[in-house]
């Protein structure tokens, strides 16, 4: 009852809404800068993301004919409250927020909500790209939900707990490096980049699932994207800087192995072309498998 | 206060992330083939903001080239209504402005582009400069950010809450 | 992985921007903005003849003949330049700006009558610098600008006048 603060600081400002807008914001603009210098270009300024999101504000939202206003304006908010809850739940140094037996489960669903509410704004909208892209996004999450999971099952699975904190303490063994392989197979298709971009593939199927959304519920549906490289950045980065002691310390590395996560995801995005869905589904199940059965044969053995 | 800190977040939000959305309305493609190097690494558009949208529905700018021909000319009226205000349209190259060699020909609309959208900045040329295309884009979003373009003026005229479109 | 040796390539130099400001330099020969000299300007009417998409057009007025010419519409072909008896238009080396208003597009210079010295009839004299150029030399410009001051009628008169005068021209 006295720690009722606690959740509402961790979902409000950090690590929750304030702190993860300005991350993801930051995050976007690494990504964006670091693609354009690799395919030889300036870049847009630091600023970019955020004037976007302000930007889109501003407009008029145009409501497409034919979808329930609850559904069209609803979406957004519950993929928006979702990604923010499980950015709250991530035991990010400086967290207020007290880690539970079970919140590594709640993650998980937490985690999946923007996924499943894209799915569902797909086929909300009557328009035959937006259930293309809905149909893709499903397929693929079948794909890639298969290392992510597992991942993070045999990182619980060694320590014991399916606590975040005890999952996050656990030293740095052969276990965590593993299930950091396969989580670093899963982040690309989470975050929709080269080569797994088939869901929102740009000039094939327009703006797949997102293609009627427009003015203020597509700027939090930018946000949900933008918070979710947050948490997915995070997720990878506090596997990796849990055991170090000084909190200081560990929210210096944290920052540094998330932006580090959005390099490499940037690297291989400019490397790589989309991989269609079979393949890319094909690609989840024979080496996503083998890295996540490595992975749970390595938390089974030590 | 609080509302002219907001106002003028509003306005640079504008001037620095204008979203465009391409239309060809019949034209020989040769302004399209231009707008492509625009978001190539010579002229790079993304430093300015500027982002090739795939749906009207995310753009505030709409491209226009070619001289609208009878056949385009629903195409483009509708995919204007579809653009969420507060939106502006470039003409690009001189067809769209006049129909260039192409004026006088049966399944040329009168008065080109302007019979159907309202224009707010002419860009000449044919095919005009990648340059030339950024700077037309950049100006439309300056009359965007300073409530100047066509839509906005129209939409003060007026007191409409909120476009409901099927 | 020849792909990572390009990434790698594209990082390390500087980029290939030009920015926005920095324009590349335009050719010597661009066809850029149409230029009008008034003065070289006789309003013959052969750049209006060739135009393609009929961008010049001449209107005849009470004071002389207006050359009107629409940038939204030219598409900088460069037949009119080509053809100009004397070279009266040219191509700016800088592009046409982008403009608000379509009106900002269109161009109206006035071609001024001018008068013969004799019956004062409307004419358009040849333009002094093209003289030169078909005379070869100032000199015979000067006296050959004699002959064009006036109209066609007083000039066949003032020719037959000389050769029945006997004099030597």
């Amino acid at each position: 009852m006295t720690d009722w603060w606690r959740p509402l600081l961790a979902f409000l400002i950090w690590p929750g809404l304030l702190g993860g807008a300005l991350l993801g914001w930051f995050d976007l603009w690494l990504y964006r800068k670091l693609l354009a210098r690799l395919q030889g270009r300036q870049g847009p300024p630091f600023y970019q993301p955020f004037f976007d999101f302000v930007k889109l504000l501003g407009k008029r939202t145009i409501l497409p004919g034919g979808i329930s206003p609850l559904i069209f304006y609803g979406l957004p908010l519950v993929a928006l409250v979702s990604v923010v809850a499980a950015l709250a739940l991530l035991p990010v140094p400086g967290t207020p927020m007290q880690s539970f037996s079970g919140d590594l489960v709640l993650l998980l669903y937490l985690l999946e909500m923007p996924a499943l509410v894209d799915i569902i704004a797909g086929f909300a909208t009557r328009s035959i790209y937006g259930q293309v892209g809905s149909t893709r996004e499903a397929i693929l999450s079948i794909g890639y939900n298969l290392p992510f999971i597992t991942a993070l099952v045999a990182v619980a699975l060694q320590q014991g707990s399916f606590s975040l904190e005890r999952v996050a303490a656990g030293p740095l063994g052969p276990v965590q490096i593993l299930a950091g392989l396969a989580l670093l197979l899963a982040i690309p298709a989470r975050l929709k980049t080269n080569p797994f971009s088939i869901a929102n593939a740009e000039s094939e199927i327009v703006a797949g699932t997102h293609i009627e959304y427009n003015a203020r519920p597509l700027a939090l549906f930018e946000l949900t994207h933008s918070l979710e490289v947050v948490a997915m950045a995070g997720l990878f980065a506090v596997l990796w800087v849990g055991p170090v002691a000084d909190t200081g310390l560990r929210l210096i590395l944290y920052l540094l192995v998330s932006a580090g996560v959005v390099g490499l995801t940037c690297l291989v995005a400019a490397a790589m072309a989309r991989l269609k869905v079979e393949h890319a589904f094909r690609f989840f199940w024979t080496w996503g498998a083998l890295a996540a059965a490595l992975a749970l044969a390595a938390a089974l053995i030590w | 206060m609080a509302d002219g800190i907001f106002s003028k977040l509003m306005q640079t939000s504008r001037l620095k992330s204008p979203w465009v959305y391409r239309v060809n309305g019949g034209s020989c493609n040769g302004c399209d083939i231009e707008i492509g190097p625009c978001f190539s690494p010579r002229y790079d558009a993304e430093q300015v903001g500027i982002v090739l949208q795939g749906s009207p529905k995310h753009a505030d700018i709409l491209l226009i080239t070619g001289p609208v021909t009878l056949r385009t000319r629903a195409a483009i009226a509708d995919i204007y209504a579809q653009m969420p205000s507060p939106k502006a349209v470039v003409a690009l190259g001189s067809c769209p402005a006049s129909g260039n060699v192409f004026a006088g020909s049966p399944t040329v609309l009168v008065g080109a582009a302007e019979a159907v959208v309202p224009v707010d900045i002419y860009v000449p040329g044919c095919p005009p400069r990648p340059q030339a295309i950024i700077e037309g884009i950049q100006q439309a979003a300056r009359l965007l950010s300073e409530g100047r373009s066509r839509s906005q003026q129209a939409l003060a005229a007026s007191t409409n809450p909120e476009v409901k479109h099927d | 992985m020849g792909i990572l040796n390009v990434l790698s390539r594209n990082f390390w130099r500087r980029s290939r921007t030009r920015k926005p400001a920095d324009r590349v330099p335009y050719p010597a020969d661009f066809r850029g903005e149409l230029a009008h000299r008034l003065d070289l300007c006789t309003a013959c009417g052969t750049c209006s003849y060739v135009c393609s998409p009929t961008a010049i057009t001449f209107v005849s007025e009470a004071d002389g003949i207006v050359w009107r010419y629409d940038a939204g519409r030219c598409t900088f072909c460069g037949r009119c330049v080509e053809y100009c008896p004397t070279r009266a238009l040219s191509f700016n080396p800088k592009a046409a700006s982008p403009v608000a208003r379509r009106e900002q597009q269109l161009t109206n210079d006035l071609v001024p009558y001018q008068h013969c010295e004799r019956c004062g009839a409307q004419l358009i004299p040849m333009p002094p610098e093209t003289l030169v150029s078909l005379y070869h030399s100032p000199e015979g410009a000067a006296q050959a600008a004699e002959m064009h001051r006036l109209c066609d009628r007083c000039r066949s008169r003032l020719a037959s006048e000389r050769v029945k005068s006997g004099l030597k021209r």
